[in-house]
């Protein structure tokens, strides 16, 4: 039994839409304890007074922010083929919400502090319109910065960051007279985490020009060494 | 189906998935194959509404029909309301995001006199008149119902008709009567007329209403002979076989009564006489044990969720309690479900059940009382003595509770300042009782939590004709009891006294009421529930413009052959039965429940429940 213990554990991916997507980090949790008891999922329980569902999922999202790749483990009471998990739970899960992939996974440390990069679409709108040339100009020069500090308020205080380094990837992916969409890909996790709405923050500061965020869309998150969080293939 | 609101005014209000639906179970059917869209406008926050079991069992009722869609309005919290003006956005549905002008009916549901005001800050938002006459053939019909409703006057100008008692059958007639009307092209009139012949539908507008020179009803009468001169409640005979859902939306965010709900029983055998709640359901009818064993085990099943509780009024009245718990404790244990069991009657504690309980939930114990002195809890039929409370409350502490709140009622007919000294009496007497015990066999740190709300005299009660105290009356009270009760082991709640006075005011009040209310949201009356919103100069100041007197409603004692604004209204219990009723309370007199013996109260009418077993 000891050394299956660690592939009890079954790691799932999962996507949500525009439906959900002012569902609360807290609201998620409990809408996947609801799920898995109508589910009928053997998911193992805590013990105690109240026994909880031993379940952890990855990063929490913001409110308002839509993502094709999330990630839970739960530890399993009773192994059940990952694809009728799948199955399963997207029969009984509120739309919006499903689960894209999953598997039983050779892991004991937390999802969270597996966690070290993800990927977004940020779209915004742009007062002024900037062509797509002038766009690239701005972002290479952007990153060409050895420092961008900008101020960051976290717990009802404001401090000054260096943002430079949690920045991996910023580029233009669309762009329409008003609108534009960017890719990003930026440090994620427990260590250092940078949400794409400072960047946008710090870009339009140092640019001097009004952007509004109107849509933010996580792609993907990254195991250490930006490695597939399942599989654990590098990508 | 798609959002309509925008998302930048969704990320700037607070919790925006109160306004955004999706839930689980939650029914989407196309709003153009159907021939009835019904609106359940619940006139509190989403929180609040979708705890409401009534709106549980209606919104499935209504949408098991393929010709009605039914779906489900709350009142958006103040921050949305005021994007919702600025943006134009008027008042719309969560399911399909549809305004309410598009919808056949609106449907509110009158939980609680103080959600009046937000009934006409909905209607207005909505872009409606508010005024019933103001309405036409274009405007869908606004109608209402719950406990609230036994009482309509306050609302007779603004709402169109009401529907009296239990919702199940009389709400289907109401929609085929409904469809019939809409084939015919008939005037609004007709239907309304069609509606006074349904058995527990009252249309205030086919009643006509003369005061006397004291402001009293001097008549109150229907405008023809067509027209019922008393229109009396609904109930459901068997509950067994009435329609009761074994799915229920399950929401995203936390709401009050976040679990699943299963209704024992309905109505109460007890008869406390401040207790409308205690009248207007009789008689107490039951679900058998098979029945309700199998609706928690199906609605575990179809929700998730992870806790039941065991909802009617003092539930563990229901007959065969000890065999219910346990069949359920069987079948929820293995599914880590939990069974929380509401406050017992004392003459029931049961610790043995308190105790399989608090396996899985740690809570305090809960008594009511109601009133200090054992002449004032004879006076309200509270038929619980102080040696009732004293010994199971000191057997709960042995047992290791350390937790106990007590619920008061100042004001009650009749009480003195004496029966105030027995309320801290008693809650001193539990103190004893804990420190009677040795330390090492006791919890640590005992707590009392004495609550104390204000009474406010309901219609369809032995106390319907009796005064409120002043204001300032209840106020001295209040600062005499926190005197009394200060002790490092006690904590001393109390109730707003303002707004006890304007529930009294709405409880018992008749239709010059409506233009109050009209007068009070207009000056931005809402919420009155939550405390930040409560404005009462805003109220005094509507009631002044109205020229309407606020005491005269409150703090009136009736003259017992007054005709009562809700006479038109029958609950099956009879006026002369509280008239004896009162009497026996101003001597003291108690009278016994429904299972001890028959006290004759009128609602062996209905044939139904513990009338016929």
């Amino acid at each position: 039994m000891k050394e299956g213990y660690a592939l009890n554990r079954l790691r799932a991916k999962f996507s949500r839409g525009e439906t959900v997507k002012y569902i609360s980090h807290l609201d998620t949790l409990r809408t996947f304890e609801r799920t898995i008891r109508r589910a009928g999922i053997p998911i193992a329980h805590s013990q105690g007074f109240n026994p909880r569902p031993q379940m952890s999922f990855g990063l929490p999202l913001s409110v308002g922010v839509t993502s094709d790749s999330e990630f839970v483990d739960l530890e399993m009471d009773e192994k059940i083929r990952p694809q009728e998990f799948i199955d399963r739970m997207n029969n009984s899960m509120p739309e919006g919400f499903r689960i894209i992939e999953a598997d039983y996974i050779d892991s004991k440390g937390s999802l969270m502090s597996s966690i070290s990069g993800a990927s977004y679409k940020v779209w915004v709108e742009a007062e002024v319109e900037i062509s797509k040339e002038e766009l690239q100009k701005r972002i290479k020069a952007f990153l060409e910065k050895e420092f961008i500090t900008v101020e960051k308020e976290s717990k009802g205080h404001i401090k000054l960051v260096d943002i430079r380094p949690d920045i991996f990837a910023f580029e233009v992916v669309a762009h329409n007279p008003n609108e534009v969409c960017f890719f990003m890909t930026l440090s994620a996790g427990s260590n250092s985490n940078l949400k794409p709405e400072l960047v946008i923050k710090a870009f339009k500061i140092e640019n001097k020009f009004e952007l509004c965020v109107s849509k933010i869309h996580r792609t993907a998150l990254y195991g250490k060494e930006c490695t597939e969080l399942i599989k654990g293939e590098a990508l | 189906m798609t959002l309509k609101i925008d998302d930048k005014i969704l990320m700037s209000v607070e919790k925006p998935s109160r306004y955004t639906g999706g839930e689980w179970n939650r029914i989407i059917k196309n709003p153009a194959e159907v021939k009835i869209r019904f609106a359940f406008c619940f006139p509190d926050v989403y929180e609040v509404g979708m705890s409401n079991l009534g709106m549980k069992i209606l919104y499935r009722l209504l949408n098991e029909r393929e010709d009605t869609y039914c779906e489900r309005v709350f009142a958006p919290w103040t921050d949305m309301e005021d994007k919702m003006r600025q943006n134009g956005i008027p008042l719309f549905a969560i399911e399909t995001g549809d305004v309410l002008t598009k919808f056949d009916f609106i449907g509110f549901t009158l939980q609680y006199e103080m959600s009046y005001s937000n009934i006409v800050n909905l209607i207005n938002l909505a872009g409606l008149p508010i005024k019933r006459d103001e309405r036409d053939k274009s405007h869908p019909f606004i109608c209402a119902g719950g406990p609230c409703a036994y009482n309509p006057e306050p609302l007779a100008d603004i709402v169109d008709f009401f529907v009296l008692g239990e919702g199940e059958e009389v709400i289907n007639e109401i929609m085929d009567a409904y469809a019939k009307w809409k084939d015919s092209a008939g005037e609004r009139d007709d239907f309304l007329r069609k509606l006074a012949e349904i058995s527990g539908v009252y249309v205030p507008s086919l009643y006509k209403v003369e005061y006397g020179s004291d402001g009293t009803l001097k008549t109150f009468e229907p405008i023809d002979k067509s027209v019922p001169a008393k229109v009396r409640k609904r109930i459901i005979k068997d509950l067994d076989n009435v329609y009761y859902p074994d799915k229920v939306v399950v929401p995203f965010n936390q709401i009050v009564h976040d679990r699943i709900m299963l209704e024992l029983f309905r109505g109460c055998i007890r008869g406390c006489r401040f207790c409308q709640a205690g009248y207007i359901y009789r008689p107490v009818r039951e679900k058998s044990v098979e029945r309700l064993t199998k609706l928690a085990e199906n609605l575990v099943n179809n929700t998730g969720y992870e806790e039941i509780s065991l909802a009617s009024l003092s539930t563990s009245d229901y007959t065969k309690f000890q065999e219910l718990t346990n069949k359920i404790f069987e079948m929820s244990e293995g599914k880590k479900v939990n069974l929380s069991l509401p406050s017992l009657r004392i003459d029931s504690v049961s610790l043995a059940l308190l105790e399989k309980a608090q396996k899985v939930r740690k809570s305090g114990l809960t008594l009511a009382p109601e009133a200090g002195s054992q002449r004032l809890r004879d006076v309200i039929n509270k038929g619980i003595t102080r040696d009732n409370i004293i010994d199971s409350v000191s057997l709960a502490l042995k047992s290791g509770w350390n937790n106990v709140k007590l619920y008061f009622m100042i004001g009650l007919p009749t009480e003195t300042y004496e029966d105030l000294d027995g309320i801290a009496e008693l809650a001193f007497s539990i103190i004893d009782e804990y420190y009677k015990i040795p330390k090492q066999e006791r919890a640590k740190g005992l707590n009392v939590t004495v609550s104390v709300s204000n009474f406010v005299p309901k219609p369809f009660t032995p106390f319907q004709w009796e005064a409120q105290d002043t204001i300032e009356t209840l106020i001295e009270k209040q600062k005499y009891l926190k005197e009394k009760l200060k002790h490092k082991n006690i904590t001393f709640n109390w109730h707003e006294a303002k707004l006890s006075f304007l529930e009294a005011i709405f409880s018992r009040g008749d239709r010059n009421l409506s233009n109050v209310l009209i007068k009070a949201r207009e000056k931005g009356c809402k919420f009155d529930g939550w405390n930040e919103y409560f404005d009462y100069e805003k109220w005094m100041q509507a009631f002044k413009d109205a020229s309407v007197d606020p005491g005269f409603y409150a703090n009136r004692k009736r003259n017992i052959d007054e005709i009562l604004p809700w006479e038109a209204i029958d609950i099956g219990v009879s006026k002369s039965f509280f008239k004896k009723e009162l009497q026996k309370a101003l001597k003291g007199e108690i009278s016994p429940n429904c299972r001890q013996a028959c006290a004759g109260c009128g609602a062996a009418l209905f044939e139904g429940g513990i009338c016929v077993e």
